[in-house]
């Protein structure tokens, strides 16, 4: 009863602040010059860090597409790649964004990638950190009042079948559970904002719940434990991913701009591979390589590096796969000179003595002079 | 020189803020103790003074939080500003004190985000690298242990260097020697500071959430070695009232070779 008086009482702690006036943007209190302040200390430091992803057109890019959802408010949103192998962007109070390389290898479209800045640049014109944080003041302290309430009133525990819990953690449970479902009405208003953009930019509607059910599938398939970082903040319910499938039902028809997008990020997509690779996320990459597989950009990568799964992955019967998906790999289109490369010392272990040679040749042939080509010689003299 | 040998230090890295810094900051700032310490380390070969140095001040990295009445950490812009005039004042005029001039770092570009000229990167990328070792080996360790040791530094003074990457820095500057100063401030709003007393008169336990952390480090730049290094910690002070900060600032620059 105590702790469902309270629920009542932090009912009174919502607040909701002024949008953004995109003819002037800024801080609207004395709080929220605080938070612009600390974000512009944060955003230096990103700026100057090794993080940021070096190149001036992939960035530019993002600032597009950030401008493209944001609207009015383009003049005041910064986009920045950042080296993350995760999925995940993040929106700071002043209008800097950060979008991880995790998110973008996993988009498949200029769309998909939208919904996300879209549903960030929500954040920022909503001032929903400044929200959070006044909500928490107020919550913190009301919380406060109520515990010394129930002090005085002499209701120092009470019992709950064997556990014994005191009200501080009764209170602090009820706060967190209301501190949460604010966040989540800030995820919801986000998710339409940013779909109303989406669809004002004249993207493809139903691309917003793509972005959702793909990451459901990479979760469930990899019975995940951890979720992934975006998941704490922004958690991918099958209840959010059904909201904008509905929403796109009656939206007009607009591009995906597939072709824009492949062509900022594909230059870039076998580092992002590599880096996700090196977390030994194997099987969210596998999820990730088979679906983008689906879409048909440059296979020969694709391939290349679902045999690098495999090699890691190292299960039963996983040597053969991942001879095979080489062997896929060398016949497809952008594959990399490692394809050939790890064809033939595939082969070599396989036994299979000319392939193999004539595979660790055709790698010598296209990637120039490699690091490894000494060693590489000395395994064709050996299978001479 | 102040060393508290085995008083507690900060074991995070200071400087330069991100969310992941604040949050350490706040949680060191409330589990560190009363006391006010300030450990200091000196090249371990020994520093050329040089006359009338000019000292270039790296741009100053100054936050100030406001504590609540519950203990949720407010930033305040106006605190920040008004902590950075007082400490950066200090700053001046102990470097004129010496005859030398402070030279602050001019940003790139006024309006952008970009603080830091390209040519000067890997100056402040490497500095932040070897701050975060300075940091582990020389005050880490935490609560009442020693910092670990790392077998080609020893224990004693610094000897960490930034080589050739400062050589665009004193080409661009003409100075002799580049300042870094971080200073966090965590201080009491005064509900906070009532409840406290009552919670000290009622229960005996005293609040801890009102605190200040500052780290000052001098790098040569004839030479690229990091020559000087100071981590403050203690009670905050209050931010109108300057003479505390002015107290905080003399602190700060304890035992530099200037």
């Amino acid at each position: 009863m105590p702790a469902l008086m309270l629920l009542v009482l932090l009912g009174g702690c919502a607040f909701d602040a002024q949008r953004v006036d995109p003819k002037s943007p800024q801080p609207s209190q004395p709080m929220e010059e605080g938070l612009w302040e600390i974000s512009r200390k944060f955003e230096e430091a990103i700026a100057i860090s090794g993080r940021r992803v070096d190149d001036a057109a992939l960035e530019s890019y993002l600032q597009e597409v950030g401008c493209r959802v944001a609207g009015p408010h383009c003049p005041s949103i910064r986009v920045y790649p950042i080296i993350a192998p995760d999925f995940n962007a993040s929106m700071s109070p002043n209008g800097f964004m950060q979008v991880w390389t995790g998110l973008m290898l996993r988009a498949e479209n200029e769309a998909q990638l939208a919904t996300v800045l879209g549903h960030e640049v929500t954040h920022y014109v909503e001032r929903h950190s400044l929200e959070r944080l006044e909500a928490t003041r107020r919550t913190a302290n009301l919380l406060l009042a109520a515990q010394f309430g129930l002090f005085a009133g002499g209701y120092s525990a009470i019992s709950s079948g064997p556990v014994r819990v005191s009200l501080g953690d009764v209170t602090s449970l009820v706060a967190g559970g209301y501190l949460a479902a604010y966040s989540r009405e800030h995820e919801d208003e986000s998710d339409r904002g940013g779909f109303d953009q989406l669809v004002k930019s004249g993207y493809a509607a139903a691309e917003a719940s793509a972005v959702w059910r793909h990451l459901i599938a990479e979760q469930e398939t990899c019975d995940l434990q951890r979720p992934a970082a975006l998941f704490a903040s922004h958690p991918p319910t099958k209840e959010r991913m059904e909201t904008l499938e509905k929403l796109a039902n009656g939206a007009p028809a607009g591009e995906t701009g597939k072709e824009r997008f492949l062509a900022a990020t594909l230059p870039h997509r076998a580092g992002w591979i590599r880096q996700e690779l090196a977390q030994r996320r194997l099987c969210r990459v596998k999820v990730v390589l088979e679906r983008l597989l689906e879409q048909g950009a440059n296979p020969g990568e694709l391939h290349y590096f679902l045999g690098e799964v495999y090699r890691l992955r190292n299960e039963e019967g996983d040597d053969g796969k991942a001879l095979a998906a080489y062997s896929q790999a060398t016949v497809a289109a952008g594959a990399p000179p490692e394809a050939h490369r790890e064809l033939g010392l595939a082969l070599r272990r396989a036994g299979r003595r000319a392939e193999a040679s004539a595979a660790l040749q055709a790698y010598l042939d296209r990637a120039g002079t490699p690091q490894d080509a000494v060693m590489i010689q000395a395994y064709l003299e050996e299978l001479k | 020189m102040s060393q508290h040998p085995g008083s507690e230090k900060p074991r995070i890295p200071l400087h330069r803020c991100g969310w992941v810094q604040l949050a350490l900051l706040i949680v060191l700032s409330m589990s560190l103790g009363a006391c006010t310490s300030a450990k200091h380390y000196r090249a371990a070969g020994g520093t050329v003074v040089r006359d009338n140095p000019r000292v270039l001040l790296m741009p100053p990295d100054v936050l100030v939080l406001e504590v609540t009445t519950a203990g949720i950490p407010i930033p305040r812009a106006d605190w920040s500003a008004r902590a950075q005039h007082t400490l950066l004042g200090v700053t001046n005029d102990a470097v004129h004190g010496r005859g030398g001039v402070l030279v602050p770092y001019q940003r790139p570009d006024e309006d952008s985000a970009i603080s830091i000229a390209e040519a000067h990167l890997p100056a402040l990328r490497l500095y932040q690298t070897v701050l975060q070792t300075i940091l582990t080996y020389r005050y880490g360790g935490g609560g009442q242990g020693r910092p670990p040791e790392l077998v080609t530094k020893g224990r004693e003074g610094l000897s960490w260097t930034l080589g050739n990457t400062v050589v665009p820095l004193r080409a661009k500057y003409n100075a002799d020697y580049a300042l870094f100063l971080t200073y966090r401030q965590a201080s009491s709003n005064a509900g906070r500071a009532m409840l406290s007393a009552a919670a000290f008169v009622l229960f005996g336990a005293i609040s801890t959430t009102s605190q200040s952390v500052g780290l000052a480090t001098l790098v040569d730049l004839h030479t690229g070695e990091v020559v000087w290094t100071n981590l403050l910690s203690g009670q905050a002070v209050e931010v109108g009232e300057p003479e505390g900060l002015r107290e905080k600032g003399l602190k700060l620059l304890q035992g530099w070779p200037l």
